[in-house]
């Protein structure tokens, strides 16, 4: 029997990582997509330089799928694909910032509402119903314009106020469950503190739903981020696929003609297979922070 | 000593339009003094778990006090009463739910080990073998195991070590061998009585059955509950062979017996009715009234105090009966 | 009755803390367009007064009220049915457009609902009988794809291949307008001609959370055991999945119906894109030209949806299930 040091080891998340993103082809894809697009946003700029790659060249006007341009050129005969692997950077950080933001406020007010209960909950949920019931798009229009900022941190702020109520109405409603569990008796009954037991025994049964919750709220950050750049409402901001999606539809002239499939879809299939990525690495996700579903025939 | 004075504990209950309340545990007084043994035997929903969470401090009571060592630590909280609260440790019914399915037991012993500066951290390791050896576990085959993966007798154990990590005085254990193998709970009594002794703790031993008790107990006292209130309670040798309280005595006569002709109770003792009332329409006197075989026009009339059967011995049981023949109502 | 009448008082304060929250945030909008008329009208040398008058009779607002006061003006006036008037439709009252809007809306909104339930509801229940087949990977891995995919991207792909690659669907609008309006049969053909794609691309963005959340509830119900017990007692395949449906879509009807309340959020983007003269198509509008009466009263109209969605959601659910209804 071998001797593995136990409390020096760090948390249950190093468990078998490998093995639990490798169990599954539709895993593996999944990473590679999601780690595609990290490539993108970190190099993009390396691989297409935008002083080059984004100069308009008048001659090649909607152009199909060639060797030099493989997702065809754009309305100024810009290459598609210089395009999108330069709106990933922004696009993506705008999403995970604001993905982050809306989980950390999401857990902190159900934890609090679900934990201390009474008169604070009572106020933080009327709070997250108000934020639950206004729909998200409109008050992100009203919101954004009203700030008319192209600053990314204030659409990520944007993003996150208007959208961590659901997050924050289910955390709660998973503390309340929790709480009444026997080991969280067991804790109160060590003495082992308030502020233990939510975040060091509470919490850590949360955890791969917050982590999969996370990765959710970045495509529905990235979806709001690209809607409001696509209803054009905050100020121009190019290198983005919603400001190519907004020029698709409107100025470009894309829409009357046929030649410029390419560079239509292409941003539509940017998000859709960053979300297909996301969609494929939860199951592991799930895994990877929930001990109980590593033995056995776990589900994707 | 760790004692409890008069508490009652009383449950809201949403009953449609309004809420109602239902005594759970009402007005009893018990004590253990350190390294003695007291059991609580009782059916379900006679009150004893809602006692011993009491006892050990996770639920306050509605009235009365808990006490330990003199210290009273069901009032508002304070430095020194989580102190003396900490002294009293519960050991939960059911292993799997009070281990957290997320933590290793390593994880899980660290916890209290780390919060309460109970070693320095460079010991961390050795206090948490030390605490599962003395459980009977073999601390290399846990330590990093989740709960899911151990066996019922070794949660059950992992659970009492983690009982013992903030050094109890006293434990109070709730039903503690009910979910392990029929075949190894002499094992796990026998476990519990060791670590007792070794440790010098006095131990709350709830259970529905009279066996355990009388092997747990043999030594200290018993206290029998029913619909909240303590109805007998004495030296448990006492109060098996002499039972006073109509209830006891049904309870103790249901024992079947291993050999045909040995039934623990010379005369069988049957109830009334079979019925047990509602802890929402309890009877007005004594609670064991309509279920009584020798109930009187008296006893539905006021609630019977507990009281000494005998000058004598320190059996006391709650029944207008007992007092007309100090011998218990059968005798 | 007394929770229901209690559900509906609260559902009541929420819309005015709507209410008010949209009015005071509509006030720090840069670019007020009064303000800006006003000073335009002072410039070309009216007195103060004089414009304020010629606002008025425009805008149907004093220019110098305090905030306050115009807020009980507002409040007043909403609860008389008055919504104010248009800025960029000059006198024309909200209300109207309103009206006008909301049938589009309304009738998109809700084929798109229906059709994406009846999807999603079949899948879902066929894919809960042939778990961890094939059927069932494939189908709720497409379902999690589309889960969530905004109903623009649906549309706008819709609206790129039937419109522009394949001219089969008319672009723009929600009727041809050389035909008279009207109950007639050219006329309702025309509608659903031109709501095709719109409510094809509703149904895209919502069939796949349907599907799943189908799935799970059929999937809970089959492991209950009165459906082991149906099987048990020798019922037809038929029988139980009568069984299965009747248990498994109630927990989904509150879902149903709150995302009614939803989807008018999400009529912003194919409003716009297919240019459909409905209530998402004026708040974009308004938004963009600072038209704020309109967007005030929009916007107030979409919470409210929401909210009242919900409230009918819980009264019906309490309704329906017997174990709450007692």
């Amino acid at each position: 029997m071998t001797s593995v040091p136990a409390v020096e080891r760090p948390r249950v998340v190093h468990h078998g990582l490998g093995r639990i993103f490798f169990s599954k082809p539709i895993r593996v894809l999944g990473l590679s997509i999601i780690l595609l697009y990290i490539l993108m946003a970190l190099l993009g700029p390396v691989i297409f330089p935008p002083q080059i790659a984004l100069v308009a060249n008048p001659a090649k006007v909607f152009q199909g799928p060639t060797w030099a341009d493989p997702l065809g050129t754009d309305f100024q005969g810009v290459s598609v694909l210089a395009e999108v692997v330069l709106g990933a950077r922004g696009v993506l950080m705008v999403g995970i910032a604001a993905a982050f933001f809306i989980v950390v406020l999401g857990v902190l007010v159900g934890l609090v509402a679900g934990f201390v209960g009474g008169l604070v909950d009572t106020v933080l949920m009327r709070v997250t119903d108000l934020f639950i019931a206004v729909p998200q798009f409109p008050l992100l229009l009203l919101v954004a314009s009203i700030l008319n900022t192209s600053s990314p941190w204030m659409l990520v702020l944007m993003l996150s106020l208007t959208s961590w109520g659901a997050l924050a109405r289910s955390v709660r409603s998973q503390v309340l469950s929790l709480r009444e569990r026997d080991f969280v008796e067991a804790a109160r009954g060590l003495g082992l503190g308030t502020r233990n037991i939510a975040f060091k025994v509470i919490l850590p049964n949360m955890l791969s739903y917050v982590a999969m919750n996370f990765m959710i709220s970045i495509t529905g950050a990235i979806y709001a981020e690209v809607g409001l750049l696509f209803l054009g409402v905050t100020p121009f901001n190019p290198d983005n696929w919603g400001v190519m999606l907004r020029q698709a539809a409107g100025t470009s002239g894309a829409l009357y003609t046929t030649k410029s499939m390419f560079y239509v879809l292409a941003p539509l299939l940017a998000i859709l297979l960053l979300q297909s990525g996301i969609i494929f690495v939860l199951g592991a996700l799930d895994e990877v922070f929930n001990p109980r579903l590593r033995k056995g025939g776990a589900r994707a | 000593m760790l004692a409890c004075d008069q508490v009652v504990k009383r449950f809201a209950i949403r009953r449609g339009w309004r809420a109602q309340l239902v005594t759970a545990v009402n007005q009893v007084s018990i004590s253990v003094p350190a390294a003695q043994v007291l059991c609580i035997v009782g059916e379900s929903g006679c009150g004893k778990t809602t006692l011993g969470k009491m006892l050990a401090g996770v639920l306050p009571p509605t009235e009365g006090s808990v006490t330990v060592d003199g210290v009273e630590v069901s009032a508002r909280r304070t430095a020194e009463r989580e102190r003396a609260a900490l002294k009293v440790q519960l050991v939960h019914q059911d292993p799997f739910s009070t281990l957290n399915p997320v933590h290793t037991i390593g994880e899980e012993l660290s916890l209290p080990l780390i919060h309460h500066r109970i070693v320095p951290k460079s010991h961390l390791r050795e206090e948490c073998e030390r605490l599962l050896t003395l459980t009977g576990l073999n601390p290399k085959a846990v330590l990093d195991k989740y709960p899911h993966e151990l066996s019922g007798g070794q949660r059950q154990r992992a659970v009492l070590a983690l009982a013992l990590s903030v050094r109890p005085r006293y434990l109070v254990a709730d039903e503690a061998v009910s979910m392990v193998d029929v075949s190894s709970r002499l094992i796990m009594l026998d476990l519990f009585l060791e670590i007792a002794s070794t440790q010098d703790l006095g131990l709350v031993f709830i259970t529905h059955d009279f066996g355990v008790a009388r092997y747990v107990g043999y030594e200290g006292t018993i206290t029998v509950m029913y619909l909240g209130r303590v109805v007998e309670q004495g030296p448990t040798e006492q109060v098996i062979h002499h039972p006073c309280h109509p209830y006891t005595q049904v309870l103790l006569s249901s024992i079947p017996a291993l050999q045909a002709g040995r039934d623990f109770m010379p005369q069988k003792i049957v109830p009334r009715s079979f019925e047990v009332p509602s802890l929402e329409h309890l009877p007005v006197g004594c609670v064991f009234e309509p279920r009584c075989p020798f109930a009187t026009e008296a006893c539905s009339q006021s609630a019977p105090q507990l009281r000494a059967t005998d000058k004598a011995s320190s059996q006391q049981a709650a029944c207008l009966l007992v007092e007309a023949t100090s011998t218990g109502v059968v005798g | 009755m007394m929770r229901t009448i209690r559900r509906f008082g609260v559902a009541v304060v929420m819309i005015w803390m709507v209410t008010t929250l949209t009015f005071f945030l509509i006030r720090l909008m840069p670019g007020n367009p009064i303000a800006t008329a006003y000073q335009t009208l002072l410039q070309q040398g009216m007195t103060a007064q004089q414009a304020a008058v010629q606002i008025h009779i425009l805008y149907d607002v004093y220019p110098n009220q305090p905030v306050l006061t115009q807020y009980f003006v507002y409040l007043w006036n909403l609860v008389h049915g008055n919504l104010g008037t248009s800025i960029v439709y000059t006198g024309r009252p909200v209300l109207g457009l309103i009206l006008a809007a909301a049938p589009w809306t309304l009738l998109l909104v809700s084929m798109g609902l229906l059709i994406s339930f009846v999807i999603g509801l079949l899948l879902g229940v066929i894919v809960a009988i042939h778990r961890d087949t094939w059927i069932d990977n494939l189908t709720s891995q497409v379902a999690s794809v589309f889960h969530g995919v905004p109903n623009y991207i649906t549309g706008f792909i819709f609206l790129y291949f039937f419109t522009v690659m394949w001219p089969w669907f008319p672009f723009g609008n929600i009727y041809n307008p050389s035909i008279a309006v009207g109950l007639t049969f050219p006329f309702v053909a025309s509608v659903a001609y031109h709501a095709v794609l719109p409510v094809a691309a509703y149904v895209f963005g919502a069939f796949g959370g349907w599907t799943l959340s189908t799935k799970s509830a059929a999937m809970a119900v089959l492991g209950d055991d009165f459906m082991m017990a149906d099987k048990i007692r020798g019922l037809t395949s038929a029988q139980r999945l009568d069984h299965l449906v009747n248990n498994s879509i109630l927990p989904l009807f509150t879902g149903f119906v709150l995302s009614l309340g939803f989807m008018f959020g999400g009529s912003v983007f194919i409003e716009s894109m297919f240019s459909i003269p409905g209530l998402g198509y004026l708040v974009q509008s308004a938004t963009t030209q600072r038209d704020y009466p309109v967007m005030q009263a929009t916007f107030m109209l979409l919470s409210a949806a929401v909210i009242l969605a919900n409230f009918a959601a819980d009264t019906l659910y309490s309704r329906i299930d017997p174990r709450i209804r007692n």
